[in-house]
Formats: C-alpha cells, sequence, structure tokens
C-alpha cells in the first residue's frame, strides 16, 4: 500500500531521485567534521524562522505596546521566556557560527576559482544576518536596543551628503518612534529574511553545484576517499547541529533573554550594542571630532570590502604567488582577531570602570521595577506611565531629582547630609532620634542642636515612639501604648518646646499629626511657618512652581510608606 | 536506495538510525517550546473582575417604554495594556412603569451583528440576516436561533448600572462566554 503510494507520488514528483541525489552526493576527500558549520547554520536559521512567528504572533510593533507585549511573552504566555530565549541567544549562535564557516572556508580557500560567486553570496549572507540582528534588538523597545540602536542610525546620519536623508528615512522621521518600530519591524520580519532566503537558496544550489571544497591532494587522492554524504557526513553535521541547539537550549532555558526597563528617552542609559557590535562601539572611542568617520564608516568598510572581493584579489595575486590563498586566509584570521581583541577591549575597559557597574546595576533596578509594575497591566499610554501611576516609584524618583542634594541617601559614608529619608517615622526610625537626635543621619548635619537626646527607660521610649507613631495615620498602632506615651508627653519634657495643637509655637516642630499626609505635605511647601521649624528652619522652601502638586503628593506618600521600610543606616 | 560506501552496511544501518534521533531530537527541541507558546491562549483564562457593573446613567435619563442604546464602558486589561476606559458593548435598555429596567445586549445571537432599532416597525432588526426580536427581545422571524440576550440592570438610588455578560452565538441555548 504505501509502496504503491510511494510509486504513485514518485511517478508524480520524481522525489525518489531528489532525496537520492541529496543523500548520496560524493563528498571529495571524505566525510569531515570541519564541513558541519553550513549546515548547522542551515538549521539554526530554520529555528529562528520558528521561534521568530512564535514571537510574532504575540509581538506588538508600536512604541505605547512593544515593550509590554514583549514582557508580556516572558511572564505570560506558556514557554515564552523560552521562544524568546531562543531566538536571543540563537542570533548569539548564528554570529559564532559564521566566523567559523567564514574560517573554515577561507582556510579552504573556496574563494578561489570556481567558487567566487558562492563566496559573494555567502558575503551577502552575512550582511543580511547581521542587518537582522541589529534590527532585531531595538523590537522590544527597552533601554538597550533603544539607546543601542540610536548610535547606529546616528551613525547613518553622519555619513556625507546623504546622511541626515539617509537617518531620517531609517528613523521614518526625525526621531525615534512608531515609525522607527514599524519600519525595523518589517526590516526584520519581512524585507530581512525575504532576502536571507534568496540568498541562502543561491548559497546552496552553487554549493551542490560545485561541492565542498576539499583538502589539498592530488585528485586521484581524492577520489579514492569519496564518500557519499549519507552516512557518515549527515551524521556529523546531524550531530553537531545536535549538539549546538541543545546548548542553545540549556543557555535560553537557564538565562533568559534580558528585557531592560522601557526606553525612556529622558534617562541617562548607559549605550553597549550586543556583543558582536562591541568591536565596532570600541573602534569609535579612538577616532575624535572630524575623523569620526574613519572608525564608524570607512575601516568597518574597508575591512567588508577585503572580505568581499577576496576572491579577486586572489586571482591577481595568485599568478605571483601560487600559495596566495593560504596568506589572505591568514590575512583575514589576523584581521578577525583585531575584531576579536577590539571586543575584548570594551569588555575589559567596561569592566575596570566602577562607574559601568553601578550605572548598570541602577538600569537593571529600574527593570524589574518596570516588570513588577507591569503584572497589573501596562497603560494603554506606554509603559513610561508605570513609574508615574505609581505614586511610591515616581516619589522616589522625584525625592532623588529634587531633595538629595541634601537629603543624601542614607547609606552613603561619611553621612554629611540633613536628616536621611530612608525608614523615616518608622518605629525604629524615631526610637534612633529620640536617643539621639544629634546623630549625622539625624540633626547632627545642621544648626538645630536644641533638642535634647531622651535618656528615660526603654519602656518610656516605647511608649513615646508608639505615640508619635500614631500621629502619621498608622494603620498598626498599638492604641494602649500610644495612649501612654500621650501621657509621658509632658512629664517627660517634650511639651516644653512641642505642641500638640496644630498651630505651634515656633520653638520646635507642631506634633499633631506628625508624618501624616497632610502634615508632610504643608511641611514640604513651608517649613519654616511656626508650626513647624520657625526661625531654626534651614530647609528650602518648595511652592507650587518647584514642586507642582502632583509631584508634591508622590513624594509624601514615598515618606508616608518609609515607616514601613528598614533604616538603611548603622 | 543505496550507493557504494567504504562503510560497511550494518555500520551504515547505525549511523543512519542515529542520524535520524538525532535529527528529531533537534526537532523536539524546537516544536516544544514553539507550539507551547502558540498554544498558550488555549489554557483556561484566569478570572478577571469583569463582572463589575457599569454604569449608564440616571434613572430620569431614559423615558418609561422607550428603548434606549447606551455604551458600556470600563476599564479593561487586555493581555498587555490595561485602560481605564474601553468601551467593551452595547445594550438597549427600557425603563417600564414600575422603575425597573430591562436590558438586552445588542449582540445578535446568531452570528453576532449589532442589532438595530427598527422604529417604523416598532421592533428591533438584525442588519446582517434580518433577524427581527419584539420590544422583550423575543425572536420573531429570522434565522437567529434564540432571542436576544438580557443582561442584569441594577438601580442604586438615582443610578443604572448594567451587568455586562457575552454569550455564545449560533446555539438556541443560552451560554455564558
Amino acid at each position: 500500500m504505501l509502496k504503491r503510494f510511494g510509486d504513485w507520488l514518485d511517478s508524480r514528483t520524481g522525489h525518489r531521485a531528489l532525496m537520492h541525489s541529496a543523500l548520496f552526493e560524493r563528498v571529495l576527500g571524505g566525510a569531515r567534521w570541519r564541513y558541519v558549520f553550513g549546515s548547522a547554520l542551515v538549521v539554526l536559521i530554520l529555528l529562528q524562522a520558528v521561534t521568530g512567528i512564535a514571537l510574532e504572533l504575540y509581538y506588538s510593533p508600536s512604541t505605547t505596546d512593544a515593550w509590554a507585549s514583549v514582557n508580556y511573552i516572558e511572564t505570560q504566555v506558556q514557554l515564552g521566556s523560552l521562544v524568546r530565549g531562543l531566538h536571543h541567544f540563537g542570533a548569539s549562535a548564528i554570529v559564532i557560527l559564521v566566523v567559523l564557516h567564514l574560517l573554515q572556508t577561507a582556510w579552504a580557500g573556496a574563494f578561489r576559482a570556481p567558487r567566487e560567486v558562492n563566496w559573494l553570496a555567502g558575503f551577502v549572507l552575512m550582511q543580511i544576518i547581521l542587518a537582522l540582528a541589529l534590527t532585531g534588538y531595538l523590537l522590544p523597545w527597552d533601554q538597550k536596543g533603544y539607546w543601542a540602536t540610536q548610535v547606529a542610525t546616528s551613525i547613518a546620519g553622519t555619513l556625507p551628503l546623504i546622511g541626515e536623508k539617509l537617518q531620517t528615512f531609517l528613523q521614518g522621521g526625525a526621531s525615534y518612534g512608531n515609525l522607527t518600530l514599524t519600519r525595523f519591524h518589517t526590516l526584520h520580519v519581512i524585507l530581512l529574511p525575504a532576502g536571507l532566503v534568496l540568498f541562502l537558496g543561491i548559497h546552496l544550489a552553487l554549493f551542490r553545484k560545485h561541492g565542498v571544497t576539499p583538502p589539498d591532494m592530488p585528485q586521484e587522492e581524492l577520489e579514492r576517499r569519496a564518500e557519499p554524504f549519507f552516512p557518515k557526513q549527515l551524521f556529523y553535521d546531524t550531530a553537531f547541529a545536535a549538539a549546538v541547539v541543545g546548548t542553545l537550549f540549556f543557555v535560553a532555558f537557564s538565562q533568559g533573554a534580558p528585557l531592560e526597563g522601557p526606553a525612556d528617552p529622558s534617562s541617562q542609559y548607559l549605550a553597549r550594542p550586543e556583543w558582536y557590535f562591541l568591536p565596532l562601539f570600541q573602534l569609535l572611542k579612538y577616532f575624535e571630532g572630524g575623523a569620526e568617520l574613519l572608525g564608524t564608516v570607512v575601516l568597518p568598510g574597508l575591512a567588508m570590502g577585503f572580505m568581499a572581493t577576496l576572491p579577486f584579489i586572489h586571482a591577481f595575486l595568485v599568478r605571483r604567488l601560487p600559495q596566495a590563498h593560504r596568506a589572505l586566509a591568514l590575512v583575514l584570521t589576523l584581521g578577525l582577531a583585531g575584531v576579536g581583541a577590539l571586543g575584548a577591549l570594551a569588555v575589559a575597559s567596561d569592566r575596570k570602570d566602577p562607574a559601568v557597574a553601578t550605572m548598570a546595576a541602577r538600569a537593571h533596578e529600574e527593570a524589574l521595577e518596570a516588570r513588577r509594575l507591569a503584572t497589573k497591566g501596562v497603560p494603554t499610554a506606554g509603559p513610561l506611565e508605570l513609574y508615574r501611576n505609581d505614586p511610591i516609584v515616581w516619589g522616589a524618583r522625584v525625592i532623588s531629582a529634587q531633595c538629595q542634594s541634601c537629603h543624601q541617601a542614607c547609606d552613603t559614608p561619611n553621612y554629611t547630609g540633613s536628616p536621611c529619608l530612608e525608614g523615616y517615622a518608622s518605629r525604629a526610625w524615631i526610637a534612633r532620634f529620640l536617643r539621639n537626635p544629634r546623630a549625622p543621619h539625624f540633626f547632627g548635619n545642621t544648626k538645630i542642636d536644641e533638642m535634647d537626646a531622651y535618656t528615660g527607660p526603654q519602656e518610656s521610649l516605647d511608649a513615646l515612639v508608639e505615640f508619635l507613631y500614631s500621629q502619621g495615620e498608622r494603620p498598626d498602632v498599638t492604641v494602649a501604648l500610644a495612649k501612654k506615651g500621650e501621657e509621658l508627653f509632658d512629664g517627660e519634657g517634650c511639651a516644653s518646646c512641642h505642641t500638640l495643637d496644630g498651630v505651634g509655637s515656633g520653638m520646635a516642630p507642631d506634633l499633631k499629626g506628625w508624618a501624616s499626609h497632610a502634615w508632610t505635605a504643608a511641611f514640604i511647601r513651608t517649613p519654616g511657618a511656626p508650626r513647624f521649624f520657625g526661625e531654626l528652619n534651614e530647609m528650602e522652601t518648595f511652592d507650587h512652581t518647584r514642586l507642582p502638586e502632583d509631584e508634591l503628593r508622590a513624594v509624601t506618600l514615598w515618606l508616608h510608606a518609609q515607616a514601613s521600610q528598614p533604616l538603611k543606616f548603622p | 536506495m543505496s550507493e557504494p560506501s567504504s562503510v560497511p552496511p550494518t555500520r551504515r544501518g547505525f549511523l543512519g538510525a542515529i542520524t535520524v534521533l538525532l535529527g528529531g531530537a533537534i526537532a523536539a527541541l524546537a516544536a516544544v517550546p514553539v507550539l507551547g507558546s502558540i498554544l498558550s491562549p488555549l489554557r483556561p483564562a484566569p478570572r478577571t473582575g469583569n463582572d463589575v457593573p457599569i454604569p449608564v446613567g440616571n434613572v430620569s435619563d431614559f423615558t418609561v417604554g422607550v428603548p434606549r442604546r447606551v455604551e458600556l464602558v470600563r476599564s479593561v486589561t487586555d493581555a498587555w495594556s490595561r485602560s481605564e476606559a474601553t468601551t467593551v458593548g452595547a445594550a438597549w435598555l427600557t425603563r417600564k412603569a414600575d422603575g425597573t429596567f430591562t436590558a438586552l445586549s445588542t449582540i445578535c445571537p446568531h452570528l453576532g451583528c449589532g442589532v438595530n432599532m427598527d422604529k417604523q416597525r416598532g421592533h428591533f432588526a438584525c442588519p446582517c440576516h434580518t433577524s427581527a426580536f419584539a420590544m422583550d427581545g423575543a425572536r420573531l422571524e429570522g434565522p437567529a436561533p434564540r432571542g436576544m440576550d438580557p443582561l442584569t440592570v441594577e438601580v442604586r438610588g438615582q443610578a443604572v448600572l448594567v451587568h455586562y455578560r457575552r454569550f455564545k452565538q449560533g446555539i438556541s441555548e443560552r451560554e455564558e462566554v
């Protein structure tokens, strides 16, 4: 039955002859492990295609949705993180294998006649693969993609004559936006893959025409050692591809593809390209001012030009130097080693710089924060709204922009600031403050030295702490203890300076509703009012122009939330 | 299919089998995550807070006995994005003499077109396949398998609120999606 169906199909399609010619193609000189890179590349390209299609089902190319949809793939889609990991690390694996394939074919002298056109097709394929890599990592619209790709399009903009127009064309406008994403997306999923398929077809057809580039042996020897593609070479190819895919699977599963915070045009992000573009990035450091084009375009262009014209350089040289292909392979290898060294230099200089580590750590924290906030859904106005919609997160940003020139971060060594704010008005904070108001993290760096440290017994301290804590509208107040603290307020001498009437004496802040939302907001607006520090005040006044109402609200909420945070100083 | 080869036939079979196995392993490694992610929407969806009643106006906005079309707007989480106000559907609301309301989903139970009001004939009419429904939603004629789908209306003081639901189309039973 099956045989009859096979016969029927074969008479219509001739598939048996096709299979036969595919499997029993003669490999001159015999099967070799070093021929495996090309077929592994084909396997990886297919893997990129299927994982790419799966990702495409969930991805949305717009500035408001791209990051959110990629985060959705990472967190909500079943096995989505693994698919994206495979696609992400698959790109890296392809670049590595392209280099190995290039070196192998170069040392075999595959650029010599009659394979010149196939060498050129391979060169075009490499350019397409690099372009796919570049367009791909903008698509998540995260900080890394956004800033690293800016560099690439800015380089296009520096080209003489056409630069400005070219950049506008690539970006789809004067600056990055929806049209940049739709263009890069179209390139990445339609135009470049179409080109890839076309040139891969040419590359494979020409490969079938000429066969592998055999080792340097007499023709009889090659013939004697010749083997059909099946079983040995096919086994080598499959085994290597399986090892590559297996490794890739492991890395994707254990690492997962990174996703930075959403692209924020207002941020200071440490822009670094993917590792395979680091050599180009490093090269830019050596050319200043007007010489920039040398690093961005001329040198890389010359290197690529050398690679593309290798068959013709060889044809020219071989008349004088019969072993020219070895010399050229050596030059190519040294050139690639130089490219690798540039990349290593870029990594090394980043490793040495502590500022890089700090910025990277901050970017990582921000990414985690954005992804935590995104679990409830990303606002339709875009992922940057996540920060603004969360008063605590936004409050922290306003604090670091507006307040930290005086109120330093609590873990700053040798603290010299105004009272530090992390853990402000928590029980621990109040207790520490009452015991030592002149400590550097409290009033130690201000003029205020009139408050005495509280030296009473621990239980009285606890009661006073609970009373002060209860003023801030806290849900977890022990009422009886707070009541006891209120009774101690007069007797322990607090009332000789502080009032509890909401009006104040001008001697020390009134403590009615201390550290509540309303108290804090009023304090920030008018710290020098009699109700607050009066004449003792050193803090700047933050009125509506310096701190708009919504920012004040965010700061107030952030400060209020500190009561449940741990102290960040010893 | 055979060809002279340096590899003896038994070893050829062995290598062939291993090759098929390894090839299968590659295909499986690719297929599991790809198919798994593609089929992701088939997993049972988590219950969302989508049954909160939607305010559509005040009692006085409605004339007794005259159906009025109201848009149902509420916050929606759609895959990754969250919107505070999105139109999720519409309903025909009729205020009755006793102060209660009836509400009918505008989605035709046939194949999901939006049902209109035919004022001249005094009944509801679907523009797609000419199903017609009486003012109380009962099926009059046409291919619709059942009458229009009623929605629960709640009156809180002056405020009128609709509990929005969607039902499966094309079947005579009323089954919530």
